[in-house]
């Protein structure tokens, strides 16, 4: 009998919750869409715009960059940012979701994400955006449909020409068999620069690369640099005829390095061409292990991914345009290069920041962001 | 005198109920505070109901086997390997209806391991349920190698994508729906009995002509169902099947169960207790992600959460044994 009336209890406690619910639902459409829509028109007083950013990990030079870079724009154009992110080694697509679901819940004008994942959250993305929310991914995109624009580092094309260009002057005379180091195979940027390299080499197959052959397998070796290390160890212990590698994750470019230290081949006998942080890559390219190391500036595409976000809150640019002009614009991109007068907006979406960089042993103390807020930054 | 005493068992299930209905009210009040009333916009509340729902079903079914004395620790790892072998499945047949099917099908396999082990042999559940947590996850490693099984038919989602009335999400209801089933079964028919009777004490409820080894191994299996119940619709609201997905969730579910006053020695069972638990640590997930405190204050909060009501349930047997004897 007691156990009846306590579960009769509960039954009513879940009951009304239901009933508050569609009552709420009636109201809902109207406090819903005050609470929840951001300010997104003119006539409304200035307020202050509220970004969350995510990125793919946190602790790690390259996204340390950004976050420099991204705190930076909102500073200088007073935007509230919120950087939520998990440390290399503990992020998953379902901790981003958390967070994208928070910021949703909180109201925030605009969701800023580099994806782990290009379709699991796909859904709550479109969620935001029906409630007014800017979705703006950066440096790893979603499916397109579930974003208004993606905030893309390079063209994917020309980090395919210049990784697989190099590749193939470095191994010019005595060619042999290359491999890919990646993160993950989720990762849809990672997966575009692949797609790119291979795209070149077809290309080219006949000609100047013909001596090169390309080892059938892509090495995954995770977002952890002890995992990373651990792979690429593998790789070229099983595969002693590996001639050249491409690591084109941050971990890949130290796990390489390592990988060829500690299994003692002499410099120069595995070609390394790789998208890294300079600064992390310094000592392996003081001792020739590599000649150069491809990227961009993390930080000015943190800064762009948060004023272009802004911008585009604001109505000054919109779905359609072809170009963009932000404050980076014209500006330093590293020493004497300069970033073009607008960045293109391609049709699908991809806002480009500009063209990638190769730096070298004598530029890389250019690169912005890291290891300090103000490093690379000319005053 | 001993009138008196059997009138005071039954009173304090209505307060311990009332005590977790106000536990979940005061959190509810506390994250409003902490969190500028955030929590309070109904698409919040009632929003993260989305997420209780696969903990919610688990520990439904750990409520049955705890009753018993029980205990399953591979509830998150035969998720887990659900949720991938249905992935599998749909990528290499694209057959859905297949692909749901055999995730059941694995729930069932893995739940009728425990079932067995437990049902037939003397080895404890903690033990066997340990082992089999292991296995499972380990063979969803190997089956799933790098791959992340992401592909899935349109409307497979929708689960994720409507709402009843646009506000209360389809799983809520769903999780409503299945405690009904579970409390009526629990305290209207006489399983329920015999689960308390196997938890209060095996030997005199074998000789009362309780089927021990059948219920035992009913219960191991229904939890292996529900498992894979718990898998499908994490993957229509995350439609990423990888093998580490259900790993946080034996936790989250045994505390619930625990919670919600259900005895960890058995004999004592709560079904709506679970109920209430399981949203209060929805309402205490979502309450520390919107201060921004992520998974592992929360987990933090579980483990104290679990220490303290694994003590105080214990201490309170103590003294009603106590009060018994004198």
């Amino acid at each position: 009998m007691r156990k009846l009336l306590s579960k009769t209890l509960v039954l009513t406690v879940v009951l009304a919750l239901l009933g508050l619910g569609t009552a709420g639902c009636g109201s809902q459409k109207t406090t819903d869409s005050s609470a929840d829509k951001p300010s997104a028109t003119q006539t409304q007083p200035e307020k202050k715009l509220k970004m969350g950013m995510i990125p793919k990990f946190t602790g790690v030079d390259y996204f340390i960059a950004v976050e420099n870079g991204a705190k930076k724009a909102a500073s200088d154009l007073g935007i509230t940012l919120d950087w939520q992110g998990d440390p290399s080694g503990q992020e998953s697509a379902a901790k981003q979701q958390a967070y994208i679901q928070t910021f949703i819940d909180k109201g925030y004008d605009a969701i800023l994400v580099s994806a782990l994942d290009a379709k699991s959250y796909a859904v709550t993305l479109k969620q935001a955006k029906e409630k007014g929310i800017k979705v703006i991914t950066w440096d790893a995109d979603v499916q397109q449909d579930a974003r208004d624009f993606f905030i893309n580092q390079v063209e994917n094309s020309g980090i395919g020409a210049i990784l697989m260009g190099n590749m193939g002057k470095e191994l010019a005379s005595k060619g042999g068999k290359v491999a890919i180091v990646s993160s993950d195979p989720n990762a849809s940027n990672q997966n575009a620069w692949i797609k790119a390299i291979q795209d070149d080499y077809n290309a080219k197959k006949s000609s100047d690369y013909s001596k090169i052959t390309f080892y059938d397998k892509i090495i995954y070796a995770g977002n952890n640099q002890a995992e990373a290390d651990k792979s690429v160890a593998a790789l070229l212990t099983q595969n002693p005829d590996i001639t050249g590698i491409f690591a084109i994750s941050s971990m890949a470019v130290p796990a390489t390095a390592k990988a060829c230290t500690d299994l003692k081949k002499p410099i120069g006998s595995v070609a390394i061409q790789g998208l890294g942080v300079p600064v992390t890559a310094k000592d392996n390219m003081t001792s020739g292990l590599m000649k150069s190391v491809v990227l961009w500036q993390p930080y000015d595409l943190g800064y762009l991914a948060v004023e272009f976000s802004a911008k585009f809150i604001k109505g000054e640019v919109k779905s359609g345009d072809t170009s963009f002009k932000s404050t980076l614009s014209g500006k330093t991109q590293l020493k004497d290069a300069k970033y073009a007068d607008s960045h293109k907006i391609l049709p699908d979406g991809q806002v480009i920041l500009g063209l990638p960089i190769v730096y070298t042993i004598d530029t890389l103390d250019g690169f912005k962001g890291y290891p300090d807020a103000n490093s690379g930054i000319s005053k | 005198m001993e009138h008196k005493k059997a009138a005071k068992k039954p009173k304090f299930t209505i307060t311990y109920i009332g005590i977790l209905i106000a536990l979940l009210v005061g959190l509810i009040a506390l994250f409003a505070v902490l969190a500028e009333g955030t929590i309070l916009k109904p698409s919040v509340l009632f929003g993260l109901t989305e997420n209780v729902t696969e903990v919610g079903l688990m520990a439904l079914a750990l409520t049955f086997v705890i009753t018993t004395g029980g205990i399953d620790l591979s509830v998150g790892s035969t998720m887990a390997l659900s949720a991938v072998m249905l992935g599998m499945t749909y990528e290499t047949t694209n057959n859905i209806a297949l692909a749901i099917f055999v995730s059941f099908l694995t729930g069932l396999a893995c739940g009728v391991l425990n079932g067995v082990i437990i049902a037939k042999t003397k080895i404890a559940p903690l033990v066997t349920t340990l082992a089999t947590m292991s296995l499972y996850y380990g063979i969803a490693r190997i089956i799933s190698g790098t791959n992340i099984f992401s592909t899935y038919p349109e409307g497979f989602t929708f689960l994720a994508e409507k709402k009843l009335f646009n506000i209360v999400p389809y799983q809520f209801i769903l999780f409503v729906v299945f405690y009904i089933i579970f409390a009526l079964f629990f305290y209207r028919a006489n399983i329920g009995r015999y689960l308390r009777a196997i938890g209060y004490n095996e030997k005199a409820a074998k000789f009362m002509g309780v089927g021990v080894g059948t219920n035992k191994f009913f219960i191991y299996t229904l939890t292996g169902l529900m498992c894979s119940l718990a898998s499908i619709i994490y993957l229509s609201r995350l439609p990423a099947a990888k093998p580490d997905i259900g790993l946080n969730l034996n936790l989250e579910a045994i505390t619930a169960v625990v919670l919600g006053g259900t005895n960890i020695m058995g004999g004592v069972g709560s079904v709506s207790g679970t109920f209430i638990a399981v949203l209060i640590l929805g309402v205490l997930r979502k309450g520390l992600q919107l201060i921004g405190l992520g998974g592992n204050i929360y987990n933090f909060i579980l483990g104290i959460l679990l220490v303290i009501c694994l003590i105080g349930f214990s201490y309170l047997d103590y003294v009603k044994k106590k009060r018994l004897r004198n």
